[in-house]
């Protein structure tokens, strides 16, 4: 669906924007993995001024020209997630992201009331269907991807162990707080050597249950180390859970590719990744977000094709979503 | 809250109005000026299924530009946005004209508009075999688009070659019946020359132009953004420059032009208009907002019924009967 929609809510958490969109009625309630184009409309007016010391006000002094100008693309946003609307009601949409240039600076600056112009839902969402055990690893604004499978799994009675990677728990996309270990976790903890200790996120009212994984010793709560150090080690606790398991990453593409070696080297069943890419149309027509892959087997086999025909998809129609094991790593990283 | 006959009767005021778009490119007439762009719409089916989305407003479809064989494209990252527009190098990635022929060929006819099929190629004989192998298919088509300006391929555009290109129009020329178009590349020391050439060669329609060479570079890396280091720029940033060419080559010659290059408004279109275009390519516009082509639809017949109001006449003059009427100062 091609229109508008209404700013209804937004939120700054240091560099983090976290805006809810009030969507037309007819909206398709979108499935967890999909995504929306966004962009200021020309109509909006909501160009706040930074604080002269933020992120963004650097990025300001840095890369923008006399001209505040708006973008030319609309960005492509995971959709953080989406509350199903009463009948004749209209749905909100959730979008968590990081201001890192001029589009993300605009669509940060908005204020409630304004218009956004989105096309959307789109790509393909997880077929979660057949799913047992399940670790979705997030790696910074990459939760944004991971937020709503997450929800969607817990309803339908299916506890995913969420791991989320920050370079300190103050900079996490989302607010964090600490709280007691979930039995439905104990899963994946009974044979680790070192505790874990777990912490719950909030959102507003909202909480998605997750470990934290931290750069920063220091940091009370989190594991210590990346993301990729947390998986190996309850992969290495465990490692008759990889039979079974669904690994799901989105995050930094060094991340997607360090957790293939792991989950590749532990069996794991099925590894899927959510990839990033720029992207003009969204569409399947422009062809501008193409990554390599690789051909030739079944998708979620134990082990992928180090070698063999290769091929363009494109992140927009054919992922975002992909078979990890198939991502030739080394072109996109 | 509007009667239904009221309402009506603003839909038939409607109708009329986009009568007054109507125009003919050389044979072929048009309901709309607008010519979406080839490279921006894939082979139209996607559009197909966007909520919203109207293929009334389009006058003619550029399809994806196809090669003889199949081609992979460049690497990623293929599309990055510049102040103004963005640079493509997507590398004319595209499925081939035998998947063209087997599978789009027959959903064509349900978009409902003109079709022009668009070919491409590395080298020049390249681009006559593309052609050729769909010489055979062109009743499904309006017109050809021979795009001799793709600037993400080996070498240099065949179109920088005015030798070249006579050769390559002459030979698609006798190969097809249906009206002959060239897109031709903006960065040329004549673009009028060329222009000329491919008149003189058979051309039917020109459209100019394509995108404008360009780079963008991660100072942290200190490597162009590019997987493939250079791209084609488009968008508002290269309006001005298409304008220019439009001017120039409409002086030159008497085919119709398709004016191509950073149109995003009905003024956009009205500039290349009465700098002698026939028809205004849409592509990046498409991507910002994907009802642009409805927007620019009711911009236009806004302008006529308010240029009519300021002229002092009673009716609005048709859309192109502005094709053209740049009068230069001085």
């Amino acid at each position: 669906m091609a229109g508008e929609c209404t700013v209804q809510q937004m939120k700054l958490r240091g560099n983090f924007c976290h805006l809810t969109l009030k969507m037309p009625l007819g909206f398709p309630e979108p499935v967890p993995g999909q995504f929306i184009m966004v962009s200021c409309c020309p109509s909006s007016d909501g160009y706040l001024p930074h604080s002269a010391d933020s992120p963004d006000a650097r990025f300001q002094r840095f890369a923008m020209g006399p001209v505040n100008e708006r973008t030319t693309l609309p960005r492509p946003m995971s959709i953080f997630d989406y509350s199903r609307p009463a009948k004749r009601e209209r749905g909100l949409l959730t979008l968590v992201f990081k201001t890192l240039g001029r589009g993300t600076l605009q669509l940060s600056q908005v204020r409630p009331g304004d218009q956004l112009r989105f096309l959307g839902p789109l790509g393909n969402g997880f077929d979660y269907q057949g799913w047992r055990r399940t670790l979705l690893v997030a790696g910074g604004v990459g939760f944004s991807g991971i937020n709503m499978i997450a929800r969607r799994l817990r309803e339908a009675g299916n506890e995913p162990l969420v791991a989320l990677g920050v370079n300190t728990r103050a900079q996490s996309p989302v607010q964090l707080s600490l709280t007691e270990v979930p039995s439905v976790y104990r899963w994946a903890l009974p044979h680790t050597t070192e505790p874990l200790k777990l912490v719950v996120s909030h959102l507003f009212e909202e909480f998605i249950p997750s470990i934290v994984t931290s750069l920063y010793p220091g940091d009370e709560g989190a594991f210590c180390g990346t993301t990729c150090d947390l998986v190996e080690k309850l992969l290495g606790a465990n490692p008759s859970y990889a039979g079974d398991l669904t690994l799901v990453a989105c995050g930094p593409r060094p991340m997607l590719a360090a957790l293939t070696a792991i989950a590749r080297h532990s069996h794991v069943k099925r590894y899927l990744v959510m990839l990033e890419e720029r992207m003009a149309c969204g569409l399947g027509t422009c062809l501008g977000c193409a990554v390599q892959t690789r051909e030739g087997v079944l998708p979620f086999e134990e082990d992928g094709p180090q070698e063999g025909p290769t091929t363009f998809k494109r992140v927009c129609t054919d992922g975002p979503i992909f078979n990890g094991y198939r991502i030739i790593w080394e072109r996109l990283c | 809250m509007k009667s239904d006959k009221k309402a009506s009767g603003k839909a038939g005021q409607r109708a009329q109005a986009k009568e007054l778009l109507r125009l003919n490119l050389g044979k072929l007439s048009l309901k709309s000026p607008i010519v979406i762009a080839s490279g921006t719409f894939g082979y139209g089916d996607e559009y197909l299924h966007v909520r919203g989305f109207s293929f009334d407003d389009i006058g003619a479809i550029a399809l994806k530009g196809v090669t003889i064989r199949p081609r992979a494209g460049n690497p990623a990252p293929r599309i990055v946005e510049t102040t103004g527009g963005m640079l493509n190098s997507i590398g004319l990635s595209n499925i081939g004209v035998n998947a063209l022929i087997e599978e789009k060929l027959p959903m064509l006819q349900d978009l409902g508009t003109h079709i022009i099929l668009n070919v491409g190629g590395d080298r020049p004989e390249d681009l006559i075999d593309a052609a050729k192998a769909l010489s055979y298919y062109q009743n499904y088509f309006s017109a050809i688009e021979v795009n001799v300006s793709c600037p993400n391929l080996d070498g240099t555009p065949i179109g920088q070659n005015t030798g070249t290109t006579a050769r390559v129009v002459t030979s698609i020329r006798k190969l097809y019946r249906i009206p002959l178009i060239v897109k031709l590349v903006p960065n040329i020391a004549s673009i009028v020359e060329v222009a000329g050439v491919c008149e003189r060669a058979g051309a039917d329609i020109l459209t100019i132009a394509n995108t404008f060479p360009g780079m963008a570079i991660d100072v942290f890396k200190r490597r162009p953004i590019l997987g493939n280091n250079t791209g084609g720029l488009s968008g508002p940033a290269i309006k001005p420059l298409a304008l220019l060419l439009v001017h120039r080559v409409y002086r030159a010659v008497s085919i119709p032009i398709i004016a191509s290059g950073g149109i995003t408004c009905a003024r956009d279109a009205m500039e290349f208009i009465i700098a002698g275009a026939s028809a205004i390519s849409i592509g990046t516009a498409l991507f910002y907002d994907a009802n642009v082509c409805k927007r620019i639809t009711e911009g236009l017949v806004d302008f006529l019924n308010e240029d009519a109001k300021m002229n002092g006449l009673e009716q609005p003059r048709p859309l192109k009967d502005y094709v053209g009427t740049l009068v230069l100062n001085g």
